[in-house]
């Protein structure tokens, strides 16, 4: 009897020893997967893949929970920086309170916004970039950097024919407004659909989506999409216009040019 | 050659240009774009004060009214060739603006008064980019050349004077503002993100001052018997006008500023006394005159663990003025005059600036930004005998140097539409506290129409802090501005 049970306790061991390795195995795998996946969407938005620059129009609609709309119009710049952050300047042409100013990306932590009331460039530290980016559901974080790798720790969370979902967990230290991001990454493009952005409690905080387009011989996002589930409102942004592999000299992104009044 | 023909050269050419390029609607290059704003500030006095120095009133009467418009052309005649025009105009019903001791006196900086209707070219400027050289820009006209990294409280922003007409109108909008002024501006980029800039002054630059200047120097003055003011200039000479260098760079993701200003203090400063025999009683005269400086100065800013911070240090060199003190000594049954000569101000001193600030997670955010000055845009490091004689200390407007602790929270709400914010200063050195509180709520009504209201409410003694003489002058405003 007494061998029985032991017997029976050195199986109950090994099936939870070989349970915990098949589990683990499985989220390494699933991990593995996560960074291929993520690897191929930063290969299309900051890496190899992607324009060496892009200069577009674009029309952004501000939609409150009542249905108002407010519309902003500006003009964006965007170039891949192979030996860091990519860069990107944004430029409003309307409405007539914020018309000129500009928005200047050159890294997580060098951001610069130019008041044009103040003729004033001032830098924007990391503790705004949660703030809402001139009343938009879009956050100054939102419209920094393109990169996910060095900030989340991505693992599949399941697929079908058409998509990848990644689930992207916040690495401790890192300088992000999202706790977490649930992405469905269209396979056909290699670009995600679809973010699910949570908040520091873990709640659901906004969804993205956004719609790819073929522009020569990229895929590039075209039209934005942000809602803010809690407050019940949406921003989008469509792209017109748009122009890759200008050859936009590094002068444009910045503070020199950050200044320059854009007349359309 | 003076300074203001020389402004005239200047400003002419370019407004024709401007103007020109409007009369050719089919110069097909040239691209256009009229922008403009118009606004109603209106301001009540909530306290009663009949004695003094600056304002005299009742509770519930008007401190100020005027619809104020703007508008600006800038115009793109190339690539690289672009032109800005702003045009400002004021209406100031029942305004009584009058001030003949300043040439420079007025809300706008017309020379003798400022009338109820003035127009007011801001800005007049043609900018090249890519002059001569790729790496060069020129800009010449009338403009505003912004220097350091602080928040307003700025001891490295030389180029332009700050307007103090605005100052005592108490329009939040004009809070510590400096005006436009004609310039050559060159600036030349050796790397992506350096700088360097050269600025030349064609004229020398003055502070507008405000209606009741005199009389606010003559509080400062209240130990002479009828004190009266006389202001030395000098006419600018083309050997005599001032410029500025500036190298900027970013330096381990710290951006920094290295800065030299030779010119003139746009404020100024008491030179001599004279007054007169006990036995004649007279007049005693007051002589002011604006030295000239050099100044020294670095600004930086970055970030540390999310909070972006900012600091600037100046070192200032006053030209060595001579000052005066003549009076009369009874002595012996007799009256011996008196003339003493020395020094108005230190040889050096220096100013700085530190600050901070952090956006919490409450609602849309609640914004905090503090600093911490040594050396107000008014004060200035005096020689002990001017301190002595011509009564000049800490807790008063254009005396020395002292510190204050400058803040601000605002909280955001409706995605930045609401916003509610109270701005504060405190005087710290004057052996008595003062402060003054700025409470505002703004409402974006629409995109480009704004409402907003506020009061300006000081604290502390009268007589011997600065923002105390202002403690009987509570205000409170209601503003609405409409962008086009």
């Amino acid at each position: 009897m007494r061998k029985r049970v032991k017997d029976f306790s050195r199986f109950v061991i090994l099936a939870v020893i070989l349970s915990l390795i098949f589990i683990l195995s499985a989220v390494a795998k699933a991990q593995d997967r996560g960074e291929e996946i993520l690897k191929k969407v930063e290969d299309q938005t900051i890496g190899s893949l992607a324009p060496a620059d892009i200069q577009a129009e674009m029309a952004m609609v501000i939609r409150n929970a009542k249905g108002d709309e407010k519309k902003r119009e500006l003009m964006v710049w965007t170039k891949n920086n192979p030996v860091g952050d990519d860069w990107r300047l944004m430029k409003f042409l309307s409405p007539a309170d914020i018309k000129d100013l500009g928005l200047l990306v050159l890294g997580e932590d060098q951001i610069y916004l130019y008041l044009p009331e103040f003729q004033r460039v001032r830098r924007i530290a990391s503790h705004n970039k949660k703030e809402s980016f001139v009343g938009s559901d879009f956050s100054y974080d939102d419209l920094g950097t393109s990169g996910f790798s060095a900030f989340f720790s991505p693992k599949l969370k399941s697929e079908d024919e058409k998509v990848w979902v990644l689930e992207l967990l916040r690495k401790p230290g890192a300088k992000k407004q999202y706790s977490k991001i649930i992405m469905t990454v269209d396979k056909a493009t290699g670009l995600p659909v679809r973010l699910e952005l949570y908040d520091d409690s873990g709640e659901l905080f906004k969804v993205e989506t956004q719609e790819n387009s073929r522009v020569g011989k990229y895929w590039i996002p075209i039209k934005f999409a942000m809602e803010n589930v809690k407050a019940k409102t949406i921003t989008t942004m469509e792209l017109k216009n748009v122009k890759v592999d200008q050859k936009l000299s590094d002068e444009i992104f910045a503070e020199r040019n950050l200044k320059r009044t854009v007349i359309k | 050659m003076n300074g203001k023909k020389i402004k005239k050269i200047f400003l002419i050419p370019i407004i024709l240009v401007v103007f020109n390029l409007l009369a050719l609607p089919g110069y097909t290059q040239t691209r256009f774009d009229f922008s403009g704003m118009i606004k109603l500030f209106l301001s009540f006095y909530a306290s009663r004060n009949q004695e003094g120095p600056y304002f005299y009133h009742h509770s519930g009467d008007f401190a100020f009214k005027r619809i104020e418009s703007r508008l600006a052309l800038n115009a793109m005649v190339s690539d690289n060739v672009s032109a800005r025009v702003r045009l400002d105009a004021f209406a100031s019903p029942e305004a009584l603006f009058s001030n003949k001791d300043f040439p420079e006196a007025g809300i706008l900086a017309s020379p003798g008064q400022t009338e109820p209707f003035e127009l007011s070219l801001y800005e007049a400027y043609v900018k090249i980019n890519h002059f001569l050289l790729k790496n060069l820009d020129l800009t010449v006209g009338k403009q505003r050349i912004q220097w350091g990294t602080a928040d307003k409280l700025n001891v490295v922003d030389n180029l332009n004077p700050l307007d103090l007409a605005n100052f005592l109108t108490f329009d939040p909008d004009y809070y510590l503002e400096r005006r436009p002024q004609t310039a050559v501006n060159l600036e030349f980029y050796p790397f992506k993100d350096s700088k360097l800039q050269l600025v030349w002054l064609p004229s020398r630059q003055y502070s507008p001052l405000p209606s009741g200047f005199s009389e606010m120097l003559k509080a400062n003055l209240s130990a002479l018997p009828e004190p009266e003011i006389n202001l030395t200039t000098e006419t600018s000479a083309l050997k005599n006008t001032n410029f500025g260098l500036r190298f900027s760079t970013v330096l381990a993701k710290v951006d920094m500023g290295l800065s030299y200003y030779r010119g003139n203090y746009s404020l100024p400063y008491i030179q001599g006394v004279e007054l007169s025999s006990p036995i004649e009683p007279s007049l005693s005269q007051v002589y002011f005159k604006y030295p000239k400086k050099q100044v020294l100065g670095i600004d930086l800013s970055g970030e540390l663990k999310s909070i972006g911070w900012w600091a600037e240090l100046a070192r200032i060199q006053p030209e060595s003025v001579s000052a005066w003190f003549d009076s009369y000594l009874f002595m012996g049954g007799q009256l011996i005059p008196v003339a003493l000569r020395f020094d108005l101000m230190e040889k050096f001193y220096w100013q700085w600036v530190i600050g901070a600030d952090y956006t919490f997670s409450v609602a849309d955010g609640l914004y905090l930004n503090l600093q911490y000055l040594h050396g107000l845009f008014d004060e200035a490091a005096f020689s002990s005998q001017a301190k002595t004689y011509f009564g000049l200390r800490k807790g008063m407007w254009f005396g020395e140097l002292q510190d204050y602790l400058a803040g601000k929270a605002e909280l955001r709400l409706l995605k930045g539409d609401l916003k509610a914010a109270v701005n504060s200063m405190v005087e710290l050195s004057s052996g008595k506290s003062s402060a003054i509180f700025y409470p505002s709520v703004e409402y974006k009504i629409h995109d480009a129409v704004f409402l907003s209201a506020g009061a300006i409410l000081a604290t502390g003694d009268r007589t011997q802090t600065k923002f105390g003489s202002f403690s009987r002058d509570r205000i409170v405003y209601l503003m609405t501005k409409v962008s086009f």
